[in-house]
Formats: C-alpha cells, sequence, structure tokens
C-alpha cells in the first residue's frame, strides 16, 4: 500500500503541471486518471496512464519539457 | 613447456580478440554462446560497459577470469583504465607458470569504436609487445543494423574495423533485409568473413547476393551522437523512479536506445533495464563483492543512453520528481 502511494505521488508530481490528477482507490488495480474537464479514465499500467493523459491534454506529459519543469 | 609458453604466440604475444557492435546487437548473448562453446578456449574476459554498470557480465560467468571496466567507454573516457588493465593483466601472467590463460577477450561497449581501440594498442609502446590483436569480430543486427550502418557514424567505424562480421538475429529479419544489410557490410568492409548467428549460434541465412548497399538517410543528417546520461538514485524509491523513467519513455523513447540501472534495496540489488520505450520488471541481481573503496553510488544509479538529451534538464527534472522528499 505504500508502495502505491509512493508512485502516486510522483505521478501526481508529473500530472500536475498539466492540469491533470490520478487516483488510487487501493483496491482496483490500475490508477484513475482525472482531467479538469471531470471526465475520468481508468487505466491499467504507468505506460497507458501517460498515453491517456497525453491525448486528455493533447500534448505529451514530458517530464523534462519547459512545462513539466515550470520553465514557461 | 609451461602452459603459459605453449598458449602464446610464436612472438610471445598474448592474442587479443576484440568483440564490438552497436547498442543492443546482442553482443552478450553471442559472446555467452561462443565461451559455453569453447570457441575462445581459455579466455580472460574484458567486459566494458559505457553505462558504467556492471550489469552483462552476469551472463557470461563461463569465462576462465572476467573483469568488467565500468567507468566509461575505453574507446575514449575509460581508456587508461583498459591500458591499466591489460598492463597487470600481461605483468601477472609473467609470474605464472602453471596452466594459464590463452587469449584476452574484450568485449567493448556498444557505444566504442573497436578500430580505436585496436589503434590505441598497437601504437602502445609497452602493449604492442606484449599483446596481438587476433581478431576483431563485430556483431551487427540485421533487424535494425542496415540502417545504423549508413546513419550512424559510429556504427559505420565499427564495422570498417572488422575482420570477422556475424550478423545476428536473422530469423528477426525478412529477405529482403537481409539482403540488404549483407550488401551493406559487403560495401563497407569487403575484406570481412561475414557469417550469421542466431542466439550466439551459427546458422545459414537466405539473402539475395546481387541486392543493393543501402545508403544514407538524408533525415540522419542531423543526428546528435549518442551518449550516456547518468543519474545518481541516491535515496530515490523504486516505484518513483519506475514511475518517472516510464512517463521519459513514453514522450522520449524513439531518442532513448536503452537504460540500464542498478538499485540497492533490503531486498539486494534490483536491476531495472528497458527494451526499446518498455520498462522491464525488476531482476534481482546477485550480491558482488564490493571493494572497499567503493561507494554505494557506484551500485546504485541509473543511466539512459540517447541522444538529442540535455542534461541538465534530465538531471533536473530527476531532482524535481523523483528525488525531492514527498
Amino acid at each position: 500500500m505504500r508502495v502505491r502511494f509512493t508512485r502516486l505521488t510522483i505521478v501526481n508530481r508529473l500530472l500536475a503541471p498539466y492540469g491533470l490528477s490520478a487516483y488510487d482507490d487501493g483496491a482496483t488495480p490500475g490508477l484513475q486518471l482525472f482531467a479538469p474537464t471531470g471526465e475520468r479514465v481508468l487505466v491499467p499500467d504507468m505506460e497507458a496512464l501517460w498515453r491517456e493523459a497525453g491525448r486528455l491534454v493533447k500534448s505529451a506529459i514530458d517530464p523534462l519539457s519547459d512545462r513539466a519543469l515550470g520553465r514557461s | 613447456m609451461a602452459a603459459a609458453e605453449i598458449a602464446r604466440r610464436g612472438d610471445g604475444r598474448l592474442p587479443l580478440v576484440i568483440v564490438s557492435g552497436f547498442l543492443g546487437a546482442g553482443k552478450s548473448t553471442w559472446l555467452r554462446h561462443q565461451i559455453h562453446k569453447g570457441r575462445f578456449g581459455r579466455a580472460h574476459m574484458i567486459v566494458n560497459e559505457a553505462a558504467e554498470t556492471p550489469v552483462d557480465d552476469l551472463l557470461l560467468s563461463n569465462a576462465e577470469s572476467l573483469e568488467v571496466l565500468a567507468g566509461g567507454c575505453v574507446c575514449c573516457a575509460g581508456r587508461q583504465a583498459l591500458r591499466s588493465s591489460l598492463v597487470m593483466l600481461c605483468n601477472n601472467l609473467d609470474r605464472v607458470t602453471g596452466p594459464t590463460i590463452e587469449r584476452v577477450v574484450l568485449e567493448t561497449s556498444g557505444l566504442a569504436d573497436a578500430g580505436a581501440i585496436a589503434h590505441a594498442i598497437s601504437r602502445d609502446p609497452m602493449l604492442s609487445h606484449r599483446l596481438a590483436i587476433e581478431e576483431t569480430i563485430v556483431l551487427v543486427d540485421a533487424t535494425s543494423g542496415g540502417d545504423q550502418i549508413v546513419n550512424e557514424p559510429l556504427a559505420r567505424s565499427q564495422v570498417e574495423a572488422a575482420g570477422v562480421i556475424v550478423v545476428t538475429k536473422p530469423g528477426a529479419a525478412d529477405r529482403e533485409r537481409r539482403s540488404a544489410v549483407a550488401a551493406t557490410l559487403r560495401n563497407i568492409a569487403p575484406e570481412a568473413v561475414i557469417s550469421w548467428a542466431e542466439f550466439g549460434a551459427p546458422v545459414e541465412a537466405d539473402f539475395d547476393a546481387d541486392a543493393k548497399p543501402l545508403t544514407h538517410s538524408p533525415d540522419a543528417v542531423r543526428l546528435e551522437p549518442i551518449r550516456p546520461y547518468r543519474l545518481n538514485i541516491r535515496d530515490a524509491s523504486w516505484v518513483g523512479m519506475s514511475a518517472w523513467l516510464s512517463a521519459v519513455l513514453v514522450a522520449r523513447g524513439d531518442d532513448i536506445m536503452r537504460v540500464k540501472g542498478v538499485m540497492r534495496t533490503p531486498a539486494g540489488r534490483l536491476l531495472l533495464q528497458s527494451v526499446r520505450k518498455h520498462v522491464q520488471p525488476a531482476e534481482i541481481l546477485p550480491e558482488l563483492p564490493l571493494a572497499a573503496d567503493q561507494s554505494t553510488d557506484q551500485d546504485n544509479f541509473l543511466v539512459l543512453i540517447g541522444r538529442g538529451i540535455d542534461g541538465d534538464r534530465l538531471a533536473e527534472s530527476w531532482r524535481k520528481f523523483v528525488l525531492s522528499p514527498g
């Protein structure tokens, strides 16, 4: 459980600059991804999470980008 | 006559085999099989990894003796380490009277220029008296090797230095691709002996001997060199690191050829690797005896090998998202 919480913390740090957030209810496998519009998507794994998040904000979730690093 | 003397060439020099090839060409797989089959006799293996992480050596434990040079690529940053290692080896052999090694086999990193290594050894006044380069074997991936040779100057240099070329994974390429790779190799290294291998074992491959060689793609002109980037794991968590890495690979996977990491955890040493864009499940590595001068950072880091990555940006992202306390 602690491991899932740690993962979720890092995931949310990465999603925050894009206005997205993720939630792990600890029961179902995978994560729930929330868009600012209220849209909610259940994703099975990390790779799917980043792809789905990129689709929701129409821009790749790139940890090296200006947006992620707060440079812009 | 002592075995040490039998083993050496008529001129008393110890044979050195250089095994090279681009990232992912299958060097360790091929070597593991060949050593198992006894191709190199009683060989002293030297494994070099540009990524500074001694991981591939685990695959090669069948060699007579094994040494890992993980302090950078031996054709440039780690050249002095290779020289020191070879000098020490030659000096030790002088004191041995019983059975000893027959040759040295050097597996270079995927970023090394085998020609530059051979040149450096032949110009070294001491090593050139003690070692004779027996053969330079270069491995080329049948599926991606053709494009690499024409578009990556390093991959081309490796092939140019080859006396023996082994094309790996022919079964994963169609006949057209195999034919194109063979023609390209023949064009660049006309003197080299070319053979095919699957999982390290020699195989016959069907190809068109009259195919045209591949040509340089104009899109590849601006390609930046491939470099290793090292990140210290410090107290980062395994899951946090994996999460960040998966995001980086989804966004930048085309530019990142390889990721390897070794992490100390209470459960032991964990190996993290990516194959193309996918993070593999962690594997537990056997414990290595650590020398007294090895800090934990040497056994606790992540390396990305890729191109066009801003090292400062990478380090900043790593600090911001992975290392910062929760």
